[in-house]
């Protein structure tokens, strides 16, 4: 039943993920994206990590998404944004790299069986558990997160409220004498 | 897995009464169009003339970003709320030292005006 | 057991100082009503200030503290002092380009944060925040001549290259984590080291992570972005990129060596194989791609990612790891190049600033004559580049000293080679620059023509402050190696 389940999700997380890198409207790439996403959380409450998988939709597939189309309609691409812009040479080194992957793929399955693996708490993706860890083995890196935070409120701020470089007063004084 | 059949039950709930409040729509309700009717739905003001693709303001992706910052304060609120009565007091010194640096971030997005709509 | 237990503040002090001093700031920015970047930037210089003494005064060695996620020892003391000094003279910098507003020396202080946490880091989550802490502020900064394309270009590959290469370090951080069950470095390593054999987990998770910390010291292959953003980005924060973030990589590089020299062989692959495959790739592209160049910001870049080559032969005697001794001496050189480059290149950086504020580029044409014109910046500058080869008596010199001295004692004599080969180009390209100062007439070919021009009070002062280290160091280089033979004991 499990196995089923997840190769279901797992093939429509494939293929809607190969459905953004193809569609020529980038729009249509951001919807199957959001269908990915959502997949993605489906796998993750399989493996029991409620909290990522809430936070995948709420955060990702919502508010990410979001800024997706807003910096689309921002960028108003339209017209050619096919696969003729593409070089042959960077379609090789994408085969090239895909081979290289399936080098690593088949030793990494070569070698499955004899891998040591950590024995982890099945329990440990539950909000409680998450809560736990958050705030207290990893109080510093949470509350770091608030400063993480703050700067990136004061970067886009700053980028976005700026005057035009006329006004910026750089010194230019004494050029030449 | 058997834990989230209530979520299961709770999806089929949902698209099952949406199938069939569309359906009662569809079967039930009356059909009379006219010109007016026929245009885009522009929450309740006129349709804007011309293309709708154009140029949006880079306004909107400050506003959306600085959403997704509030959105993923938020977001640790959630463990925070379901540990709440175990961390105590501490809990809530963290939470607020959390809270409290982004407030700088919020003083500084309105001191600088930039929720501003010009 | 009360939660609060464990949580012991009084390591931590540099960075709640920091992180306060941070906010007041943004505060004191905000309410200023003229001239807000002079101001914020005497305040955050006399924050940097407090927090050098301050780091220099928390003196004792702590472990492991905050529920284990930070850790203190003479290296983060070291690199506590490191970063701040080097935001001292990059803040001083930037106070020529930046008067009316004060939000870059708060994104500056704030990714400066990010790189104290790096220094001390002790577990993969610290290790992550800190170094996106370190990378935010530093994509605004790239971008900050809003209306000049070239930043913004600068600033868009820096997001994209770095929100690649930390999804590949998560990736592999997901997969350590996945062998050991742990977070913490210790726990890591011990996992590691009991296992039987190489894994092809292991391995592909040390090279993603290497990835990871190979985009912030502009490691080849992940080099790609550097000289880009080295060019468009405003020259005095190339200043402050070409030194500190990278400064941070290699803190961060110094806490997961453990993890990479847990590496057991695996078809052959070894954790010192890979450090020297990396570090003489490095130097060897950073310096061939250096000859080619001719603003001098490019040139600068790419003779960056040169000392990042040279600074990694140091690591692969570190994660050699048999013998206590030869790690400590490693570590020392690693710690003591770092000082040198920082002075030197700060000051080349200056200088190129000056150039382009005064003549209105970075090309080397506006640099032709400038021995003749302006007599003591083009000295300046001479004197960093020849420190920037390696040329006794200069501060280059010992550190380059140190390093080779270590890659020699372990007796890895091929990269100490490559490493000698490589010096030997850099000085091409490093005196080419020194001749068309010094040799060549002004040409008329530079817009504007070049006269001479009065440096401005504070550049001269910062220019002395780095001029000074790199020749005294290059003499009196004793002090400096006790101190931090003393820090490692």
């Amino acid at each position: 039943m499990e196995i089923i389940l997840f190769i279901i999700t797992a093939l429509i997380a494939l293929a809607s993920a190969l459905m953004v890198i193809t569609r020529k409207s980038p729009i249509a790439s951001v919807l199957f994206l959001v269908l990915t996403f959502v997949c993605i959380a489906v796998l993750y409450v399989m493996l029991g990590a409620q909290f990522i998988a809430a936070m995948q939709i709420i955060v990702y597939a919502g508010a990410i998404m979001v800024l997706f189309l807003f910096v689309l309609m921002l960028l108003n691409l339209r017209g050619n944004q096919g696969w003729e812009n593409i070089s042959p040479a960077r379609i090789g080194l994408g085969f090239a790299a895909a081979g290289l992957l399936l080098l690593v793929a088949v030793a990494w399955l070569k070698t499955a069986g004899s891998m040591e693996v950590a024995g982890l708490d099945p329990e440990m993706g539950t909000v409680s558990a998450f809560g736990d860890v958050l705030f207290q083995r990893f109080l510093l890196p949470f509350e770091i997160a608030s400063v993480l935070l703050l700067g990136a409120i004061i970067g886009v701020v700053a980028m976005i409220k700026r005057k035009p470089l006329a006004e910026l007063g750089e010194d230019k004084e004494g050029k030449v004498s | 897995m058997s834990n989230y059949i209530p979520v299961l039950l709770f999806l089929v709930a949902v698209l099952g009464l949406t199938g069939l409040m569309m359906a009662m729509v569809i079967f039930l309700g009356p059909k009379r169009s006219n010109p007016d009717k026929e245009l885009p739905f522009e929450t309740g003001s006129a349709p804007s003339p011309g293309d709708a693709r154009e140029r949006y303001p880079v306004h909107f992706y400050l506003v959306a970003i600085l959403f997704i910052v509030f959105d993923i304060e938020i977001a640790f609120m959630y463990p925070w709320a379901v540990k709440f009565r175990q961390l105590g007091l501490f809990g809530l010194v963290e939470m607020l030292v959390f809270a409290a640096i982004l407030m700088f971030g919020w003083f500084y997005i309105i001191k600088r005006g930039a929720l501003k709509w010009k | 057991m009360s939660p609060a237990s464990g949580l012991n503040l009084t390591p931590f002090i540099p960075e709640l100082v920091l992180a306060g001093g941070l906010l007041v700031l943004l505060i004191v920015e905000l309410i200023a009503r003229r001239k807000r970047g002079i101001v914020t930037a005497i305040g955050g210089s006399i924050l940097l200030v407090a927090l050098v003494i301050i780091s220099l005064a928390g003196n004792e060695k702590v472990g492991a503290y905050m529920f284990g996620a930070v850790v203190q020892d003479g290296v983060t003391l070291y690199f506590r002092v490191l970063f701040a000094l080097a935001t001292l003279i990059a803040v001083g910098i930037m106070a020529s380009t930046f008067k009316k507003e004060g939000e870059p020396y708060i994104l500056v202080l704030a990714s400066v944060m990010g790189m104290f946490l790096l220094a001390g880091s002790n577990d993969l989550v610290t290790l992550f925040v800190a170094l996106e802490m370190v990378s935010i502020p530093s994509y605004v900064l790239a971008g900050y001549r809003r209306h000049d394309p070239r930043s913004g270009e600068a600033a868009l590959k820096y997001v994209i290259y770095g929100a690649f290469s930390s999804g590949l370090m998560l990736y592999g951080f997901s997969l350590l984590y996945g062998l050991t069950g742990a977070t913490g470095f210790a726990e890591m390593t011990e996992g590691l080291k009991g296992a039987l054999s190489g894994s092809p987990a292991h391995l592909v998770g040390i090279i993603l992570i290497m990835a990871g910390i190979g985009y912030k010291i502009a490691m080849v292959p992940m080099h790609f972005w550097c000289p880009d953003v080295y060019e468009g980005s405003p020259t005095s924060i190339t200043a402050y990129f070409s030194v500190l973030p990278k400064a941070a990589g290699f803190a961060a590089l110094f806490r997961i060596a453990p993890l990479i020299a847990s590496l057991k062989p695996f078809y052959g692959i070894s954790a010192v194989g890979l450090i020297t495959l990396l570090s003489a790739m490095t130097m060897t592209v950073g310096n061939l791609g250096a000859i080619w160049q001719n603003s001098l910001k490019r040139l600068l870049a790419y003779s960056s990612i040169a000392h990042a080559g040279y600074i990694l032969m140091g690591f692969a005697v570190i994660v050699s790891g048999d013998k206590p001794e030869l790690h400590g001496l490693a570590i020392q050189a690693v710690m003591m190049y770092l000082v040198v480059y920082l002075f030197m290149n700060l000051g080349a950086f200056l200088i190129v600033d000056l150039v382009e504020r005064r003549l209105g580029g970075d090309g080397i044409g506006y640099f032709k004559g400038l021995g003749k014109s302006n007599p003591l910046p083009a000295l300046a500058l001479a004197v960093f580049l020849f420190s920037l080869t390696g040329l006794p008596p200069l501060a280059g010199f010992i550190g380059k000293f140190y390093l080779f001295a270590a890659v020699v004692k372990a007796q890895m004599w091929t990269l100490a080679l490559i490493g000698i080969a490589n010096s030997v180009v850099s000085l091409f390209y490093y005196v080419r620059v020194i001749r068309d100062m010094f040799l060549h007439d002004p040409t008329p070919a530079t817009d504007g023509g070049i006269g001479s021009f009065n440096m401005g009070k504070l550049t001269a002062v910062l220019t002395l402050v780095t001029v000074v280290p790199t020749v005294v160091l290059g003499v009196f280089w004793n002090t400096l190696a006790e101190w931090l033979k003393l820090r490692l004991m």
